[in-house]
């Protein structure tokens, strides 16, 4: 399976066979993947690998009953779809299960939105050795003044291509480059502790893989959040205000679109339940989902069902404004559709400032780094969150804390959100950028 | 690295996160345990002959590709083939509404020269598709090296070794009828139904897969398994007093459809009932360093994520996890013995040999208190020159193998659980847990209880949940001072993610003291 054509036919053969079986309707989407992955340790090449992965994905809509079938083997789709089509013969009737609304479907050719390049696409595998050589190579320079352990490169490419069809006629070919560069430094503290720091960057276009200076700026990024989180200790107990930096923020909108989504509300999981149109975040918080963002990790024409993709308000100045609905589950809720899943998640920032100049207007609280561990209880918004980073006196760094809790409830967490950032994160769909919150409960020592 | 990994599929084809890729070491439980596993003839478990009978793979191509993995020089090559079958099936208010099936097909190559890894696949078992994975691993594995010209390597006569007989199906998976795993929900539907008017929504999950699996050594070593896997999942949401609180239960084995008693289903319908209203009566608990009671069974997290994960010996290769150079050192008091093991039937994380061929084992990791050894994969087993421990693990053929857990648990004590719930004065009893994950580095590792009950004065009192607990690995094994006399596993299924993959894995615990820790708040 090399191209569009091929992926298309695939998707026709799979349709013809359901339609024999009896499936009145159908949605198949084809995948092809390409990647190259490169780990260099201490000087060495650690790990590499690179294979081209496909796959058939088969929706199935028979007079209502509905199944999923997934395969890797085209080479035996006839069987395939055969038992796809007598498993989901046998399930209940679902009268919410359809194919989206004609009038809701993408139209027209793929539009450019910046995120194949060619160019990247083509950087053979020498680049990449290289590229994970020299950043390994810059991390132990890096580290070779501090109690150096370990030092590691990592470079990352991937080549996606989707086709998405359906038995009405609808067909939508996607392609996307993506490209990641990785640092990770590995240091001694003191009590047989060791302190790993890593930082990584990438996007969909070649330059930002191949600018000068990335080894050496990535290294100095593991270096510096290694360094920060010497002698961490657990810091105090009691209500103070947080500051999340971005590559950490994301979690915190994650989950709160695991409460936003249609299977979480039909469930009755969702503590966002029957709050639509309703505050239910401070007012400096608005997000937007963008999908047809020029050069996003996430951007796409089309969405999982082949729906338009339009910029999508999720909350409007703290006010939600639309949940995440597939046509399933906005039948189920008597809503209309918007989407079944976000694309590239934006922050309106509310402030012009970043996380650095953010944290010099923390008097006495937490600067949070990383998550560990944890949960979010969606159906009743209850959070317990295991954390690290560094304790903040009058807007400066004063020690490195770890081993500790935050807790509370998601109404009242987001309520006490205070500040936005303009630092969006630029390595993940998930754009979040540094949130302040004015007050959140932390268990210390 | 404290990031963690989920996997549960949407609509479409989300964009491969980056993160999940690098991601560390996370514990989660496997309520979505479809993730393309296996199917096929239910043949001995010992006989590669699956492969040639549904595949036309035979030993002279084996041979062919095993030469081919190693004509740059590499000092060692395996292929990994794969062909699983997993069925998934939702029931939702009693509704049995959606159905989900995966199959997955291909075979891995890794090739090493010292100890660089190449590593590539093919999901096309034909000699040119195959040929070329091979070239391509042999290519990776020899970057940076100069080639051995000339050089011409014999692979060794392939020789059929069994493995353990630890997950016979007396019904396989691949026999059973569609009408049969619908029964299997339907049983637990009539039993939820009504069962209480606070009661709802309800949802519950059944998977089961099969794989068949050959390992295939430069060495001469040939394996095959046929490896099952099913899960059960019930969950329900109640509403009192205008408040919800949701909550679930899971089974999880290697076995047939024999384990489908209806005992069984109807004691995980009423467990997953009775934990979700017992949220009801939860009470906040005071955050805060104090003493923790583990209860038997699934507490066996506290030892994955303290202690199981820097004892992998990948990252005591690279010096990088915090019990590297520890090895003879005493860790832990003399109460505290923890074992990995792989032999025991039917457990979630039981393997009859490991994915590069080695013998599966029970490995003693601390005895009395004492490190004795670490998780051993090829690689890290000649690196520190001892025998593998049977811990080299991966997720599918995509993937190349590393150091792993199978069932890690700690031996029982000599106290009764009475005796130890009487020490504390003021605790947390920990009942159930949903997720863990560890910082390897600084050894710091999170676990999360779902629900258990406080401790006053030596007694449970009211029932708390959603809290988070933390600690620093090294330091909490410290803290052990009193073990149980109660071993017990976990009966729910958890999947460990490390670095992108995720492997089936059980754990378990007797009643345990932790003399201390820091506990999360939890919301009341």
């Amino acid at each position: 399976m090399a191209d569009r054509s091929n992926m298309e036919a695939w998707a026709q053969k799979a349709f013809k066979l359901a339609a024999q079986k009896g499936a009145g309707e159908a949605r198949a989407s084809v995948s092809r993947s390409r990647f190259i992955s490169v780990v260099m340790r201490d000087g060495r090449l650690e790990k590499a690998s690179s294979s081209i992965k496909q796959g058939l994905s088969l929706s199935l809509f028979i007079n209502g009953r509905y199944g999923v079938h997934s395969t890797s083997d085209f080479a035996t789709l006839e069987s395939f779809v055969d038992k796809a089509c007598r498993f989901t013969q046998k399930l209940t009737p679902d009268k919410w299960r359809a194919l989206p609304a004609r009038e809701l479907m993408a139209t027209g050719g793929s539009a450019d939105l910046g995120n194949y390049d060619k160019d990247l696409a083509a950087l053979p595998l020498d680049f990449w050795l290289d590229l994970a050589r020299q950043i390994d190579g810059a991390t132990a320079n890096a580290g070779a003044k501090l109690e150096f352990v370990s030092s590691q490169g990592g470079a990352y490419l991937n080549v996606d291509e989707r086709f998405l069809a359906d038995s009405r006629g609808f067909s939508g070919y996607e392609s996307a480059t993506s490209g990641f560069a990785l640092s990770s430094l590995t240091i001694m503290d003191a009590g047989n502790k060791r302190r790993q720091g890593y930082w990584y960057s990438g996007g969909c276009q070649a330059g930002q893989l191949t600018k000068t200076g990335l080894a050496l700026d990535l290294a100095e990024r593991a270096r510096t959040r290694a360094v920060a989180q010497l002698g961490a200790k657990v810091g105090p107990s009691g209500s103070f205000p947080v500051l999340v930096e971005n590559s950490a923020a994301g979690n915190l909108t994650g989950y709160l679109l695991g409460a936003m989504n249609g299977a979480s509300l039909h469930h009755k999981t969702s503590y966002l339940q029957d709050k639509l149109h309703s505050a239910i975040a401070a007012a400096c918080l608005t997000i937007v989902d963008r999908p047809l963002m020029q050069g996003g990790l996430g951007s796409r024409w089309f969405d999982g069902e082949g729906m338009a993709a339009r910029d999508l308000t999720l909350l409007d100045k703290g006010v939600l404004q639309n949940y995440l609905l597939d046509t399933y589950y906005a039948k189920a809720l008597g809503l209309e559709p918007t989407t079944g899943s976000t694309s590239n998640l934006t922050l309106a920032p509310s402030v012009a400032m970043n996380g650095a100049q953010l944290l010099s207007q923390v008097p006495r609280g937490l600067l949070l780094t990383n998550f560990l561990g944890g949960n979010f209880n969606s159906t009743t918004g209850d959070f317990s969150l295991g954390l690290s980073g560094q304790w903040v006196e009058n807007g400066k760094i004063a020690y490195a804390v770890e081993g500790m809790n935050m807790s509370g409830n998601f109404a009242a967490l987001w309520n006490s959100l205070s500040a936005v950032g303009n630092d969006a994160f630029m390595y993940d769909s998930n754009m979040t950028p540094s949130l302040m919150f004015s007050t959140v409960r932390l268990s210390g020592a | 690295m404290s990031i963690s990994q989920l996997t549960t599929q949407k609509n479409g084809i989300k964009r491969r996160n980056f993160l999940q890729a690098m991601g560390a070491a996370a514990l989660l439980p496997a309520l979505f345990a479809c993730g393309g596993q296996s199917s096929g003839q239910a043949t001995t478990a010992s006989s590669g002959s699956w492969l040639f009978s549904q595949h036309g793979v035979d030993n002279e191509q084996i041979n062919t590709l095993l030469k081919k993995a190693l004509q740059n020089g590499g000092d060692y090559a395996d292929l990994y083939f794969q062909h699983s079958v997993g069925n998934y099936l939702i029931m939702e208010d009693m509704q049995i509404n959606r159905a989900y099936t995966q199959v997955n097909l291909g075979v891995g190559v890794r090739v090493i020269k010292g100890e660089q890894v190449g590593y590539a696949f093919s999901q096309v078992l034909e000699m040119p598709a195959m040929l070329e994975a091979a070239h391509a691993a042999a290519l990776l594995a020899n970057v940076g090296q100069t080639s051995a010209s000339g050089q011409v390597y014999q692979v060794p006569v392939l020789q059929n070794k069994p493995g353990l007989n630890l997950y016979p199906m007396r019904i396989a998976w691949d026999e059973v009828d569609d009408d049969e795993r619908i029964a299997i929900l339907q049983k637990v539907g009539a039993r939820m139904a009504g069962a209480d008017k606070r009661v709802i929504k309800t949802l519950s999950q059944f998977s089961d897969s099969i794989s068949q699996i050959l390992v295939a050594t430069s060495e001469g070593v040939m394996r095959s398994d046929l490896r099952p896997r099913t899960s059960l999942y019930v969950s329900c949401v109640a509403e009192q007093n205008g408040l919800r609180e949701s909550n679930y239960r899971d089974f999880t084995t290697r076995a047939g459809l024999e384990v489908y008693s209806d005992e069984r289903l109807n004691i995980l319908a009423d467990q997953a009932l009775h934990d979700t209203l017992a949220l009801f009566e939860a009470k906040p608990l005071k955050a805060g360093q104090m003493p923790c009671v583990l209860a038997p069974g699934s507490s066996g997290i506290l030892l994955h994520e303290a202690i199981g994960h820097g004892l992998e010996a990948d990252f005591n290769r690279r010096r990088m996890s915090t019990y590297a150079e520890r090895m003879g050192q005493q860790i832990a008091p003399p109460e505290v013995t923890i074992v990995d093991d792989g032999t025991m039937a039917n457990s979630h994380g039981a393997i009859n040999f490991d994915d590069e061929g080695a013998d599966s084992q029970r490995t003693v990791l601390v005895e009395r208190g004492v490190l004795k050894s670490y998780l051993h994969d090829r690689l890290s087993a000649k690196f520190f020159g001892v025998a593998p421990t049977g811990s080299g693990r991966r997720q599918s053929y995509e993937y190349p193998p590393m150091p792993r857990m199978r069932a890690t648990f700690m031996e029982a004590g000599n106290y009764a659980p009475e005796e130890i719930i009487g020490s504390v004065k003021n605790g947390l009893y920990a009942l159930q847990f949903s997720n863990g994950q560890v910082n390897i580095a600084s050894g710091d590792f999170s676990f999360y209880v779902k629900s258990g009950f406080a401790i006053e004065n030596g007694k449970l009192t009211h029932p708390v949940k959603d809290i988070n607990v933390i600690g620093s690995g090294p330091e909490i094994l410290t803290r052990i001072t009193m073990v149980g006399n109660d071993l017990a596993f976990a009966e729910g299924g958890y999947t460990c993610g490390k670095n992108g993959q995720s492997v089936p894995v059980s754990q378990g615990l007797p009643t345990t003291l932790v003399s201390g820790i820091n506990v999360g708040g939890s919301h009341g």
